[in-house]
């Protein structure tokens, strides 16, 4: 156990500044835009939520919605950048010609590709959410000081807040696990080709994604591989959040506390969906693949990567 | 072809290949590597030195028998490097790492790596805990890597190649440090090297690969007393070549010849006899390997 939590540590060594950067910037420039009074939007349970909205709302409300926005936006941004660096990952240490020194080290091929792996795909993910919450809450600090004056920050119904947005945190990090097994398919598979083909790796994903999956589906007269990649994309959102925990037509005058009150008993509805889910033939394909593309990577990194 | 010092060897090796498609880059080795040797492990380019290598420490797979402190290197690796600790032919620590920060992970890495070891180490370096290693010269970063690697308490020690493309300034300063930290007469160093001239005196065997196969493996002690160097002027030349010398080359003042096992006494007469040097008796084994093959060395 200590040699992976330090193999974790050496990810975030390695990787710091970029992640903190990353984490950052989506805090930052929504207290500017939150300040400067621009707006931006996200669309949550199909309301478009708006920074604009956001400020017009009672403190509770206010500091709902802008820590929404902010984990989201810290979120989807971590997301991308972690989707465009998994496949360089598996061939990282062959590149800056530190893997004899790794490889020197007596630790398993196994335990080294998972630690990169978990740094990335799940303690980085799941770090954006607490940045999210941590920083939504210093922006709706801030825009709540400003525009309604510190009393009106200070006298949120907190504990039910608290309570909320815990229940939330929690619902959200659980679902990025599940989501991953569902998209370790599509992760292992596209690092592994990384690794074995290495620069030929990612064209040969996006040849066989958008030319080989529609020709193989021409050749089959169905959409069998189009439909498989459309239902692990789906099954992945699903796994992070099935329903929304917001009403369906929110206003600036919705009842706050009933909301983040209500937050646990959605959370564990909404986990409960997302784990029936697992209960298909689907899901143990998906995971059976994602495990043969952790193997290949296993390999790989046995054979001096 | 089997060569053994003492009993209870620290490595064995039996049949040893090590192939790349249809190459065979290690050909059918077997010897046995006690402990408390410095073993030089010399050869030309391509002669499978990193081949060998990198199989006694795990990271490729060989056929025939290799034991490496009694463990399978490919299928204990792990087991085998809390023991072996190994310096592969170029400076490769992670360039974005601090030397603090490589002193970190080596704690949480290796059981048998003393953090404080290494920084008592590191300050005998010009080297500080908090330079990174991309800004370290490449003498640097060997040094800070026998460093780590002195810190770790191993038994045996393989290097490939640790000082190339050093200046004499950075080899001369790795190998005093590899003297004092490791050669303490219980511990084994493997050191391949070209650099034949600059380790002769640090070690206690020689091991000569050409083309992957073995073609000498002795002790220091027993090489003097079976290759014997002749210096000779050149009336004598004519004479000294007819009696089949391993190598004739020449040295300052005249020419010398080399042979495997002490030549006839009238040869003997005719010249004097010189301490045979590992850069003569490297060339004439590997540029000749037809005549080791022969002789059986």
């Amino acid at each position: 156990m200590n040699t992976f939590i330090t193999l974790l540590r050496r990810e975030w060594l390695q990787h710091r500044l970029g992640w903190l950067i990353l984490l950052s910037v989506p805090t930052v420039l929504t207290l500017g835009l939150v300040l400067l009074g621009n707006s931006a939007h996200i669309q949550l349970n199909g309301d478009d939520i708006s920074l604009a909205d956001a400020r017009r709302a009672a403190p509770a409300l206010q500091t709902l919605l802008i820590t929404l926005i902010v984990m989201v936006i810290t979120f989807a941004l971590t997301v991308l950048a972690v989707g465009f660096q998994l496949p360089g990952l598996a061939r990282r240490d062959v590149q800056d010609r530190s893997i004899e020194f790794w490889l020197s080290l007596p630790v398993g091929h196994a335990q080294s590709v998972g630690a990169t792996l978990t740094a990335h795909s799940l303690l980085l993910p799941v770090a954006a959410l607490l940045a999210g919450l941590v920083g939504g809450q210093l922006v709706a600090a801030a825009a709540a000081i400003v525009m309604q004056g510190p009393v009106a920050w200070l006298t949120q119904p907190w504990p039910a807040m608290l309570l909320g947005l815990a229940a939330l945190l929690t619902r959200l990090v659980l679902g990025v696990a599940l989501a991953l097994t569902w998209l370790s398919p599509l992760i292992l598979l596209t690092m592994a080709a990384s690794a074995w083909l290495k620069r030929w790796g990612l064209p040969v994903v996006m040849g066989l994604l958008f030319a080989g999956v529609p020709l193989l589906d021409h050749y089959l007269g169905q959409d069998v591989f189009k439909t498989a990649l459309t239902r692990l994309m789906d099954e992945s959102r699903q796994a992070l959040i099935t329903t929304s925990p917001l009403p369906d037509h929110l206003t600036l005058s919705a009842d706050v506390l009933a909301i983040l009150m209500g937050m646990p008993a959605w959370a564990l509805r909404d986990l409960g969906n997302a784990l029936s889910h697992l209960a298909s033939a689907f899901w143990l394909l998906a995971t059976a693949l994602g495990a043969g593309g952790f193997g290949l990577l296993v390999l790989r990194r046995q054979r001096g990567a | 072809m089997s060569h053994t010092i003492t009993d209870q060897p620290l490595l064995r090796a039996q049949g040893l290949t090590v192939q790349y498609g249809s190459k065979r880059a290690v050909d059918n080795l077997s010897f046995d590597i006690p402990k408390g040797r410095v073993v030089g492990l010399l050869g030309h380019n391509g002669a499978g030195k990193t081949s060998l290598l990198k199989a006694i420490v795990g990271l490729i797979a060989g056929q025939g028998s290799l034991s490496v402190l009694g463990l399978d290197p490919r299928a204990q690796r792990v087991e085998l490097l809390q023991s072996l600790a190994y310096i592969p032919d170029v400076a490769i620590l992670p360039r974005w790492a601090r030397v603090s920060e490589l002193v970190d992970l080596m704690s949480g890495l290796h059981p048998r790596f003393s953090a404080e070891r290494a920084r008592t180490l590191l300050r005998r370096t010009s080297v500080g805990l908090d330079d990174k290693v991309k800004n370290l010269s490449k003498g640097m970063v060997v040094q800070v890597h026998l460093a780590l690697v002195a810190a770790i308490d191993a038994r045996l020690l393989i290097l490939d190649e640790p000082t190339l493309g050093l200046d004499v300034l950075s080899r001369k300063s790795f190998y005093e440090m590899l003297i004092d930290e490791w050669c303490d007469g219980e511990r084994t160093v493997i050191i391949s090297t070209h650099q034949v001239e600059e380790i002769e005196a640090l070690l206690s065997d020689v091991m000569m690969l050409n083309e992957g196969q073995l073609v000498l493996y002795i002790s220091l002690q027993d090489l003097e007393q079976r290759f014997v160097a002749l210096g000779h002027d050149a009336a004598t030349a004519d004479a000294i070549a007819a009696a089949h010398p391993l190598l004739r080359y020449r040295v300052q003042g005249g020419q010398a010849a080399l042979f495997d096992g002490k030549p006839p006494a009238d040869v003997l007469a005719m010249g004097q006899r010189l301490r045979p040097s590992l850069v003569d008796l490297f060339v004439a084994l590997t540029r000749r390997p037809e005549i080791s093959r022969t002789q059986g060395v």
